[in-house]
C-alpha cells in the first residue's frame, strides 16, 4: 500500500513540476524547442511511472517504530542547525558538537563521544586548514 | 604503435610526486572504503570529489586520485566478505560464496592472497582493454552529432541497472527526479530562470555534487541510524584468524587460469552499457562454477571460486571506464561520479576529450597501472592492517563521513545553504531507498540532464523543430534500437536473473 501512496505523491509532483515548468517566462529571443519542452518530457515520463507503481506496486517498506523516526527527525534537525550555527560558531566548535551528538546516537558512552568529537573535529582542522589549506567556517571566534 | 608512445606519455605525467602520492593516497583510502561494509566505491568516491575540488587540484591529479580510490575499493571489498561473510561492496557478495568457507576452513590468509593476485590479474587485463578499446570508440563516437547524444543517454538510463534492474518503473522514476533537479536555474540557451522559485540560490541551479554526497554518504547515516540496535555483527564472526598468506603453487596456477576468464567476462560486463561490476562477478562466478565445479567443491571453499569474481569485479571496473572516457555516458554509479568530477573541472568527457586533453586520459590510464602494482603491495603485506579497519564500529565511521562531507561541500562554495540542501538530499536517499528506488539513475538524471537537454535543443535547432530528425540517421537508429531492447530485456528475462541471485543472497542469511 505504501508504494501505492509513493506513486500517487509523484503523480501529484509531476503535475506540479509539469505546471511549475509552464510558468517559465520566455525569452524574446528562443530556440525552436525552447526552455520547457524537456522540462514537459522528464514530468511526462514520470507521471507514467507514477501510474505504473499504483498500478503494480511491488514492496511494503518496512517502517521503523515511532521511536527511530523521531531519532532520526532529531538529527536532521541537528544537521540542520549545524549548517546554520556553522558561521557564527566557527568550524571546530560546531563540529565538535555535531560529531559528538551523531557518535552519541549511534551507541556511543556520552563520555566516549564527546572525546572523540572534540579529538575529531580538531584533527580534521589540523588536516584539512593546516595542512592542505582548505577554508573551513571561521565563525566568531575565528577557528 | 602509436597507443604505445601515447601511454609512455602518460607515465610521464603520471610519475610525479605529486601524482604517485595522489595514488597512495587514493589506493589506501580506497581499499579502506572498500573493506568498510555499507561503503562502497560510489560512496568513497563521492565523499572525496568535492574535497580534491576544494583543493583546487587539477583534472589529471584529481582523476588519478578518484580512480584509485575506485580501484582500491575493488580491492578492498574482498576483504570483509572473505573474513567476516559480510560483503564490504555490492561487486564483492560472489567472493563471500567460497571466501567464507574459506575462512571457516583456516584459510583465510590464503583467500586474501588469492584474490588480492586475482584482482591485480583483473585490473590489469581490463586497463589493457581500455587502452585499446577506448580510442576505437573513440573513433566512432567522432561520428555522433547531438541527436544521436540524445539517444545515447536515453540508452544510458534504459539499460542501466542491466539484465537484473529492479523494477524499471521506478528506475525511470528515479532518472526523472534526477533530470528535474537538472532543469532548475537559469537555461543555459535563452537565459531566462527556470523552476527557481524566485530565489537567488537556485539561479545556478542544483551542483550535482550536492546531491552525490547527500545521497551517497549523508543517507548512509540516516540507513545506519535507523538499524542501529537490529544488526549488529556478530562477536563470533570476527575471530577470524589471518595465519599462512602464501598458498601453494598448485592452487596459485589453478586459481590463475581462474582468474583469466573472470576477467574477460568482467571486462565484457564493464563494457556494456548499464551491466556493472556486480553483473561482471556474477557471470565469472557462475562461468567459472560451470566450468570447474568437477569435484562439487564450489561454495565449500574452492580458490577458483573467489578467483574469478573478484577478477572479475575488478575488470568491470576498469571496463566501465571504456564508455565513461570515451563517449561521456557512465554506465555505472561510480563511473557517473566520476564523470561529475570530470565536468566539475570543465572537461566535458567524450571523444574530445582524447583530442583536447589527452594528458588527462593518458595520464590516468598510466597512473592505473601504477596503482594496481601498489594495491597489489598493499593488499597482500598489508592485509592485517586493513582487517582491523573492519572493527571500526559506525558509531566512529559515521560522523567522520558526515563530517569530511560537510567539509568537502562547504569548501567549494563556502555557503551554509548548499549545506541544507545537501542535508535535504540525504533525507530524500533515505527515503527513496525505503521505497526500493535506485540512487543511481537520480545521481546520473543530475549529471547528465543539462547535457542531454542541451543536446535535444541542438538537434532541434539543426532541423528546426522536427522531431524525426532524431531517428533520421543509422548511428541513431542503431542507439535506439539498443535502449528499446536493453530496457525490454530486462522485463523478459529479469525476474530468472534477480531471482536466481537473490537465492544466492538468501543462502547466505
Amino acid at each position: 500500500m505504501t508504494d501505492r501512496a509513493l506513486g500517487i505523491f509523484f503523480l501529484v509532483f509531476s503535475v506540479l513540476y509539469i505546471y511549475f515548468a509552464s510558468k517559465t517566462e520566455l525569452s524574446f529571443i528562443s530556440d525552436p524547442l525552447g526552455p520547457k519542452k524537456f522540462p514537459y518530457l522528464i514530468g511526462f515520463v514520470m507521471f507514467v511511472s507514477s501510474i505504473f507503481i499504483i498500478v503494480k506496486p511491488e514492496i511494503k517498506p518496512k517502517w521503523s517504530s515511532l521511536y527511530k523516526f523521531i531519532e532520526l527527525f532529531i538529527l536532521v534537525i541537528v544537521l540542520i542547525l549545524y549548517a546554520q550555527f556553522l558561521p557564527i560558531l566557527g568550524f571546530t566548535i560546531s563540529s565538535a558538537i555535531a560529531t559528538s551528538f551523531i557518535s552519541w546516537r549511534l551507541g556511543s558512552k556520552v563520555i566516549e563521544s564527546i572525546i572523540f568529537g572534540v579529538v575529531f573535529s580538531l584533527l580534521l582542522y589540523f588536516l584539512f586548514h593546516i595542512v592542505l589549506g582548505l577554508s573551513l567556517a571561521k565563525g566568531f571566534f575565528g577557528f | 604503435m602509436e597507443t604505445f608512445e601515447l601511454l609512455l606519455g602518460g607515465f610521464k605525467v603520471a610519475f610525479t610526486y605529486e601524482h604517485i602520492l595522489l595514488a597512495l593516497i587514493g589506493c589506501f583510502l580506497g581499499t579502506i572504503f572498500g573493506a568498510l561494509p555499507g561503503l562502497g566505491p560510489a560512496n568513497g568516491v563521492a565523499i572525496l570529489i568535492p574535497i580534491s575540488f576544494s583543493l583546487g587540484l587539477d583534472a589529471t591529479a584529481s582523476m588519478i586520485l578518484l580512480a584509485s580510490v575506485y580501484y582500491g575499493a575493488m580491492y578492498g571489498g574482498r576483504i570483509s566478505s572473505i573474513l567476516i561473510n559480510i560483503p564490504g561492496d555490492e561487486p564483492a557478495l560472489m567472493t563471500t560464496l567460497d571466501g567464507y568457507p574459506m575462512t571457516l576452513k583456516g584459510k583465510a590468509g590464503e583467500a586474501l592472497t588469492i584474490t588480492a593476485l586475482a584482482s591485480f590479474v583483473g585490473a590489469f587485463i581490463s586497463t589493457i582493454g581500455l587502452m585499446l578499446l577506448a580510442p576505437q570508440l573513440v573513433k566512432v563516437a567522432l561520428l555522433f552529432g547531438p541527436a544521436e547524444y540524445f539517444a545515447l543517454f536515453a540508452m544510458a538510463f534504459a539499460t542501466l541497472g542491466g539484465v537484473s534492474s529492479e523494477n524499471k518503473a521506478k528506475t525511470a522514476l528515479a532518472a526523472s527526479i534526477g533530470l528535474g533537479v537538472s532543469t532548475i536555474g537559469i537555461d543555459g540557451q535563452t537565459g531566462v530562470p527556470r523552476l527557481s522559485f524566485g530565489n537567488v540560490h537556485f539561479y545556478d541551479g542544483i551542483d550535482f555534487l550536492i546531491v552525490i554526497v547527500g545521497m551517497f554518504a549523508i543517507s548512509e547515516v540516516f540507513v545506519f541510524l535507523e538499524k542501529k540496535q537490529t544488526d549488529k555483527i556478530n562477536p563470533k564472526l570476527t575471530k577470524f584468524n589471518i595465519s599462512n598468506i602464501f598458498p601453494n603453487f598448485k592452487v596459485l596456477i589453478k586459481s590463475f587460469y581462474a582468474a583469466l576468464r573472470g576477467s574477460c567476462w568482467g571486462f565484457f560486463a564493464g563494457v556494456l552499457p548499464g551491466a556493472g561490476a556486480s553483473l561482471g562477478s556474477f557471470i565469472a562466478y557462475t562461468f567459472e562454477k560451470k566450468v570447474s565445479n568437477k569435484n562439487n567443491t564450489f561454495g565449500k571453499g574452492d580458490e577458483r571460486g573467489v578467483a574469478a569474481p573478484e577478477a572479475g569485479n575488478n575488470a568491470a571496473a576498469g571496463g566501465a571506464m571504456v564508455p565513461m572516457l570515451s563517449l561521456g555516458v557512465p554506465g555505472s554509479g561510480t563511473t557517473a561520479v566520476l564523470l561529475a568530477m570530470l565536468m566539475t573541472m570543465n572537461i566535458t568527457p567524450g571523444p574530445l576529450l582524447f583530442k583536447n586533453n589527452p594528458d588527462v586520459v593518458w595520464g590516468l590510464i598510466a597512473a592505473l597501472f601504477f596503482g594496481n602494482i601498489i594495491l597489489l603491495i598493499l593488499n597482500i603485506p598489508l592485509v592485517k592492517l586493513f582487517s582491523k579497519v573492519l572493527l571500526l564500529p559506525s558509531r566512529y565511521l559515521m560522523p567522520i563521513v558526515v563530517m569530511v562531507s560537510f567539509v568537502g561541500i562547504y569548501g567549494i562554495s563556502g555557503s551554509s545553504f548548499d549545506l541544507l540542501l545537501m542535508i535535504f538530499f540525504g533525507v530524500l536517499g533515505w527515503l527513496l531507498r525505503k521505497f526500493d528506488i535506485p540512487l543511481v539513475p537520480v545521481i546520473m538524471g543530475s549529471i547528465l540532464g543539462r547535457l542531454m537537454e542541451t543536446n535535444l535543443r541542438r538537434a532541434m535547432t539543426i532541423s528546426d523543430g522536427d522531431y524525426m530528425y532524431l531517428f533520421q540517421s543509422n548511428v541513431s537508429l542503431v542507439i535506439w534500437f539498443i535502449t528499446i531492447v536493453g530496457f525490454i530485456i530486462p522485463l523478459i528475462f529479469g525476474d530468472k536473473l534477480k531471482s536466481s541471485i537473490n537465492k544466492l543472497k538468501k543462502n547466505k542469511t
